[in-house]
């Protein structure tokens, strides 16, 4: 009993640890998970005045989505919905129509639903919704679970198309919100981040600010909902991008592909009463196959884990000519005639190309 | 589960508070149920041949106890050798070996039906399998009696900490520890607790760490020549012991805390003069295990020269598909044998050129120049062990000292450590960590740091205690990545 005692008293030593790593993530919070929506806001504001954000790092991307449409004071007539890879759709490549590019890094199925339903809620419906059309859309394993932010609208657009909830919870956004507390890489970012401000002596270095440039080195939100990225991303050479795409393509396993074996039923099913939304809405739907980078797909294409990306872009394909949707692009860049020159790496083609694309395009 | 993962720091603590909670004559069955527990995070379904495993060599073990008859008992052994490796075959060997034939017949056009064999390799299955068959070869061998509980056995077989990297423990010296009372012994769980918090710090600032410039490298290695390739091979071999041995520490570790001793199963491999130094240092319990069971089972060094040789030779093999089925660490085992002969057949003339030479009087030079040697040695096998197959391996093993007088370059020498996926900031933990280990390392020659730490003022351990901790939380990757080992 002795020894537990002596041992329980030594343990308390090494509480206070704990607290700084709670102190840390909560007070420093890099990644502004604690901030609440007023933070939102504040950012939704000056882009809804028409300015562009810079400096936009370390934001919930789907909270200022959220907020972006819930500011919204007129109907805009063409989205974009996808991820990343899509986020380049820039409003330069629509001209004479009201735009905003919704588009969240990983974004699922889930993600997509949910922030159409932002929309619907708001009875602001797009006249046309681009959809980006990744082929982690259809992998069961794709292991993004980001979309537990906008939960809530997710929860209420399953209810609608398909008569109940799918088990997802809000608290599991909760659960996944304060879990950061206690996480060992948020304290990491956490602690280099006030280091970085200390050293910098300037507080706005890590903080966003209203601009009206449209490039800067830093990464910006825009105002058509498309980022800017930073200037050594955006000006990476061509072989810095092979280099990349590469890497990318050989990691084990590929972003979001991992354990992709067959094109999941649930999802297809979700995806399929998702369109089937949208066409009541009277939507006018066109889907983007986003291309890789020439050096990924071929690797991709050629390995026997991934080659299903083929399978995707097959049902994606046959799909828009089911139900007459327009498709736009492909996974395989040589049949957009894109070359290395038009990616900043495996799976982000650059801002231009994609507008170029885009352009040749008319929806 | 893995030990590095929110899971298991609540799980643990669990686990010990109801495990020191608990009567005695209920402890075992706790601990069974936990180990299992433990597994079926993993994948539920794999828990049956765990139970498979367990129930035929507790069978096997109470029948081999109850004859005299050698030919009864070699009969139960055959059973229990023949399930246990018939498992661990289909599991783990057969579409290896099913490949290898397809590729053979269609080399010669012949057409070949049989079809890959669709499972996911159940996690640990070397280790535990190993582990019973240990047991049913010494009942056979009289060296321990037949155990007569099957719970008690059962948790010998899936004993969480060391359940799916082992160390793999004999039944003579784990078994008994399951019918001892162990208490709350303070400096003992402090002990454990301290060796687990060093395992951590490998696993996660080093191997970890260390596992995206390998991994970088080594997933397309024909985008590289030269320095990249050997800095990938020499942190890969710091990558693959941290992860290991850090792996063991926390398992050994955590049934130290338990009250459980297991063995050491790594001591400072990284400095050992020859290669068979090296295998007496390097995965202990399964060098042993092969020594006890396969090696000396073969006849060993108590037959004609040629056939030493090939005894050696095929348990070095052996050992090699053990960790993995794929050529690559066959070739890997079979270089380790190789080394082993070639040390046998050049003592002599090694001898006479160190004596020629004089480095022998030089001793401090000269083991160093015999631990740099052995070190370059062990590196170059790594790279058939690493590499995803034979070619790429042989393309590493061709092209590794590619542009190596422009490497001297001193203009150049920056540009080599770019782009290998790590920054400034990964070059400096990483080259700090391996250091700081290697001077506790240098230390432990003297004795266990943690008890010599124990015999400073409160303090300068806490002090110590702190800055580990710190380290680890600071500099550590949070990646939850597997243990290497796992998937053997």
């Amino acid at each position: 009993m002795m020894d537990i005692l002596k041992f329980i008293k030594k343990i308390m030593f090494l509480l206070p640890i704990l607290f700084v790593i709670i102190g840390f993530n909560y007070f420093v919070d890099p990644a502004n998970i604690f901030r609440g929506e007023k933070y939102y806001e504040k950012i939704v504001g000056y882009l809804l005045e028409g300015k562009n954000v810079g400096n936009m790092t370390n934001y919930d991307e789907r909270l200022l989505q959220r907020e972006y449409i819930k500011g919204l004071s007129e109907r805009r007539e063409i989205a974009v919905l996808g991820s990343s890879r899509s986020l380049q759709i820039a409003s330069s490549a629509f001209p004479g129509h009201s735009f905003l590019n919704n588009s969240v890094s990983g974004a699922t199925i889930e993600d997509n639903m949910a922030i159409y339903w932002m929309y619907r809620k708001k009875d602001f419906i797009p006249s046309v919704v681009v959809i980006g059309l990744d082929p982690w859309l259809l992998n069961k394993y794709n292991y993004q679970g980001r979309y537990r932010s906008i939960v809530r609208e997710y929860q209420e657009i399953t209810k609608y198309i398909i008569g109940q909830n799918d088990g997802s919870k809000v608290s599991h956004y909760y659960q996944t919100k304060y879990f950061e507390l206690i996480s060992l890489s948020y304290f990491q970012s956490s602690f280099w981040h006030l280091v970085k401000s200390l050293r910098e002596g300037k507080k706005e270095r890590s903080h966003f600010y209203p601009t009206s440039k449209n490039v800067s080195i830093e990464q910006m939100k825009l105002t058509d909902g498309t980022i800017s990225y930073d200037i050594n991303y955006r000006n990476v050479s061509p072989s810095e991008a092979r280099l990349s795409a590469v890497q990318y393509a050989k990691k084990d396993p590929v972003y979001s592909l991992g354990n992709f074996t067959r094109l999941d039923p649930n999802l297809t099913e979700k995806f399929d009463k998702f369109i089937d939304l949208l066409n009541k809405d009277k939507v006018k739907v066109v889907f983007f196959l986003p291309p890789y980078h020439p050096a990924a797909y071929n690797i991709l294409a050629k390995s026997d884990k991934y080659k299903i990306i083929k399978e995707a872009q097959k049902y994606f394909e046959k799909y828009a000519k089911d139900k007459k949707i327009k498709l736009i692009g492909s996974y395989n860049p040589n049949d957009c005639y894109l070359g290395e020159l038009d990616f900043y790496d495996g799976m982000h083609i650059k801002r231009e190309s994609i507008n170029r694309l885009f352009k040749s395009n008319r929806l | 589960m893995l030990f590095n993962s929110w899971q298991f720091i609540l799980f643990f603590p669990l686990v010990v508070f109801i495990y020191f909670t608990l009567p005695h004559r209920y402890r075992w069955v706790f601990l069974l149920i936990a180990s299992y527990y433990f597994y079926m995070c993993w994948k539920m379904e794999y828990i049956i041949l765990i139970m498979v495993s367990t129930i035929i060599d507790y069978y096997a073990g109470i029948k081999m106890g109850e004859s005299q008859n050698v030919a009864t008992r070699r009969r139960y052994l055959i059973l229990s050798l023949i399930s246990n490796l018939g498992i661990l075959f289909a599991f783990k060997y057969f579409n290896f070996f099913n490949d290898s034939i397809r590729t053979m017949f269609n080399h010669f056009n012949i057409f070949y039906g049989v079809s890959m064999f669709r499972v996911l390799l159940p996690v640990g299955i070397s280790f535990y399998t190993f582990q019973t068959l240990s047991y049913s070869i010494d009942v056979y061998r009289g060296i321990k009696k037949p155990e007569k509980n099957l719970g008690i056995f059962a948790l010998y077989v899936s004993f969480f900490p060391q359940l799916v990297a082992g160390p793999i423990e004999r039944s003579t010296r784990l078994l008994p520890q399951f019918f001892e009372k162990h208490d709350f012994n303070y400096a003992r769980v402090t002990d454990g607790l301290k060796l687990m918090l060093w395992g951590f710090f490998k696993k996660v600032v080093i191997a970890d760490r260390l596992a995206i410039l390998v991994n970088t490298v080594y997933n397309s290695p024909s985008n590289y020549t030269g320095f990249p390739l050997i800095l990938a091979t020499v942190f890969f071999a710091f990558q693959i012991y941290c992860d290991f041995s850090g792996y063991c520490d926390i398992a050994i570790g955590g049934a130290q805390v338990l009250g459980f001793n297991l063995m050491d199963n790594f001591n400072r491999p990284y400095f050992s003069k020859s290669i068979s130094e090296f295998w007496k240092r390097w995965h202990i319990s399964l060098s042993t295990w092969f020594k006890d069971y396969l090696y000396i089972s073969l006849g060993g060094n108590r037959v004609v020269k040629w056939r030493w040789q090939f005894n050696l030779l095929l348990t070095f093999l052996i050992s090699g598909l053990w960790h993995g089925a794929n050529w690559t660490y066959v070739i890997w085992g079979g270089l380790h044998g190789f080394y082993f002969m070639f040390s046998i057949w050049t003592n002599k003339i090694r001898k006479n050129i160190t004596n020629f030479i004089g480095i022998n009087k030089f001793p401090r030079f000269y083991k160093y120049t015999q631990v740099l040697t052995t070190f370059s040695l062990v590196c170059f096998a790594w790279i058939f062990f690493r590499a995803r197959n034979v070619n790429e391996a042989f393309y590493v093993v061709i092209h590794i000292f590619d542009g190596f007088g422009s490497m001297l370059n001193i203009k150049g020498i920056g540009s080599n450590f770019t782009g290998l996926g790590f920054g400034r900031y990964d070059y400096l933990v990483a080259f700090a960590s391996i250091g700081f280990m290697q001077l506790v390392h240098l230390i432990q020659r003297h004795g266990r740091i943690r008890h010599m730490l124990s015999e400073r003022p409160t303090w300068m351990r806490w002090t110590f205690y702190y800055l580990l901790v710190m380290w680890i939380v600071l500099f550590g990757v949070f990646n939850k990545s597997q243990f290497i080992y796992f998937q053997f």
